[in-house]
């Protein structure tokens, strides 16, 4: 059999059976917006686990940590740093937010805000922009789904078609299944990525090197500054480092996916549990360097966007083709089931904080469920659109995606620790930091070496900060009580 | 004066750990009686404090001390990367700035645990 056909053959079983799994494990359960978006809030921490791991490693993992390992070298372990940051920070932040989330029957993050600064129109806003920077999101999953499916055929077929079907039947998945299939697809993922990732990056290294040590040597024989960090301001050096670890991790559980992932929790300690034991999956991200750094000693000279195809390249070439088939298998679980948790996130705030909140459409149980089910859907159609149309500049896109969902962030930690601070405080921190990071992203640099949507982030706590001062909110007792 | 500046903002930090009020004039929200009811509303500004009243026993110290040992790996993981960056030293082979991010990525379960029982005690 030609190898194309076995590659792609088992991709499409192990997407199909995953499916099926999940679907018969979720069975009929009774379908209205708290068990269909946030899972009745019952899971316990092991799902969880799951779910918050299936949410996080997705296709940029698996993909773009090789090639930035592969095309950049030492700035690519800022990936490595910015998880943790981020879990050390949401051991005190989640417990907090799940917590008002149970009392208030919330499903989204605008929910948050709209109980907490007592207004809609924040709500609104918070939406649309959460709605908004999920597109550049899912597309980057579309092209990491690309790149495995044209590898793993051999390069003999235009994959668009293939990544249209998958995309389709994973939207129809999510429309039937809600947030628990979503978890429960994710356990083979994570499995699947995992055996992968330690095949690529132990398996690989030792295969050309005889041990990944080795394989580091070679590196920096070649490139002996190639894991060290530019000094200070440089583009991509210390600065850039320290400033893009903290963007990221602060803004790391703003996403429509994370709230949801949040209240789906059992209890506090759940998530707390999980918080603390989550830093070790980052170690995964070890082995995906290594992969990357395995490929440009193997065969270097890929520029731009095609060192994302490094490592993947370098398993085509290397070994038979069900080997290369069950590994792009697990990309595409990673690739698929991370974009099915944005189209549920993104669709479950349209439905419920513009249409329920602005419109007052949908309201009932019953007529949610469905506004949601039928917004997933259009929402993956809308993603499938503009990625066929606009595949160029995705880097540029997921910068923007960081950049301007951090500027959520301030208003949930004033939320929980400044009672003064007000809707307004809020929005027009919010107002400045957008569009200080849609500017400095036209620029793609900051100042003096600093992450742009960073610089953003310092210009939207310095606006929030003025306008609490100068107008304090008139009741701060109730803000006080979160 | 900063280091003052950071306790406040520990102390706050322990007090939404912990389902306490951010403390507003240093006087706590005192309990309200429990409610029903697990609708999202709005301009109802009682239901706050109704349902987030202290439950805590521990103390503000040892809550500000779990959020200072919560940032020693953040700080480890960003304002000292630099340094580690300048040590031109390669353990088991690997250059030093990696070996150090590892670490710290390993050591922050064992530190958030050190800070869970800190809590809990």
């Amino acid at each position: 059999m030609r190898p194309e056909v076995i590659a792609l053959a088992i991709v499409a079983a192990v997407i199909f059976a995953t499916i099926v799994f999940a679907l018969l494990i979720v069975g009929r359960v009774k379908m209205d917006p708290q068990e269909y978006i946030v899972g009745s809030r019952s899971f316990g921490a092991l799902l969880l686990w799951i779910l918050l791991a299936g949410e996080i490693y997705t296709s940029f993992t698996f993909l773009g940590a090789a090639g930035w390992a592969y095309g950049r070298g030492a700035p690519a372990f800022y990936i490595l740093a910015y998880g943790t940051v981020a879990y050390t920070i949401g051991y005190f932040l989640l417990p907090a937010l799940w917590r008002v989330g149970k009392a208030h029957g919330l499903l989204t993050l605008p929910d948050f805000f709209i109980v907490r600064y007592e207004s809609k129109a924040l709500g609104v806003t918070v939406a649309v922009l959460q709605f908004l920077l999920v597109v550049p999101y899912v597309t980057l999953q579309l092209t990491g789904l690309q790149i495995l499916l044209s590898i793993a055929g051999y390069g003999r077929f235009n994959a668009t078609v293939a990544v249209g079907t998958a995309f389709i039947a994973i939207a129809l998945f999510v429309f039937t299944a809600g947030l628990r299939g979503t978890a429960w697809a994710s356990v083979i993922k994570d499995t699947s990525v995992l055996l992968a990732v330690i095949f690529a990056g132990i398996i690989l290294p030792i295969h050309f090197f005889g041990s990944p040590a080795a394989m580091v040597s070679h590196v920096l024989a070649v490139q002996p500054h190639w894991m060290t960090l530019a000094r200070g301001t440089l583009p991509q050096g210390e600065i850039w480092y320290i400033s893009t670890v903290l963007l990221s991790g602060i803004g790391f559980f703003m996403g429509p996916a994370n709230a949801p992932a949040i209240y789906s929790a059992r209890n506090e300690s759940t998530l707390r549990r999980n918080m603390v034991l989550m830093p070790l999956y980052q170690i995964v991200l070890l082995l995906v360097f290594f992969a990357g750094f395995t490929a440009l000693a193997v065969m270097p000279g890929l520029k731009g966007p095609a060192a994302d195809q490094s490592f993947m390249l370098l398993l085509q070439r290397t070994y038979p083709a069900w080997v290369l088939g069950l590994i792009a298998a697990a990309g595409s679980l990673a690739a698929l089931l991370p974009a099915s948790a944005l189209l549920l996130g993104a669709a479950s705030v349209v439905s419920k904080n513009v249409l329920g909140d602005l419109f007052n459409v949908a309201t009932g149980d019953r007529a949610r469920t469905w506004a949601t089910r039928a917004l997933v859907l259009l929402i993956a159609f809308l993603a499938l659109a503009l990625w066929i149309f606009e595949k160029r500049s995705l880097v540029e896109l997921l910068l923007l995606y960081y950049n301007g969902i951090t500027q959520l962030m301030p208003g949930v930690l004033f939320a929980l620790l400044w009672p003064r601070v007000s809707a307004w405080a809020v929005a027009a921190g919010i107002a400045g930091g957008e569009l200080v990071a849609l500017y400095l992203a036209h620029q793609n640099a900051g100042p003096w070496g600093v992450n742009p949507g960073f610089f953003a982030l310092a210009i939207n706590v310095a606006l929030c900060t003025a306008v609490a001062l100068a107008f304090p909110k008139q009741r701060p007792a109730v803000a006080a009580s979160l | 004066m900063p280091a003052r500046g950071f306790l406040v903002v520990a102390y706050k930090i322990g007090d939404a750990v912990n389902g306490r009020p951010a403390f507003h004039g240093g006087k706590s929200v005192p309990p309200l009686r429990e409610g029903g009811g697990s609708r999202l509303r709005t301009g109802a500004p009682d239901d706050f404090a109704k349902r987030h009243g202290p439950l805590n026993t521990v103390s503000r110290r040892r809550r500000a001390g779990a959020a200072l040992l919560a940032s020693v790996p953040i700080v480890m993981l960003t304002i000292a990367v630099p340094f580690a960056n300048r040590v031109p030293v390669r353990i088991g082979g690997f250059p030093f700035l990696l070996f150090w991010i590892v670490l710290w990525v390993l050591l922050t379960p064992a530190v958030l645990y050190a800070v869970s029982r800190l809590e809990d005690r």
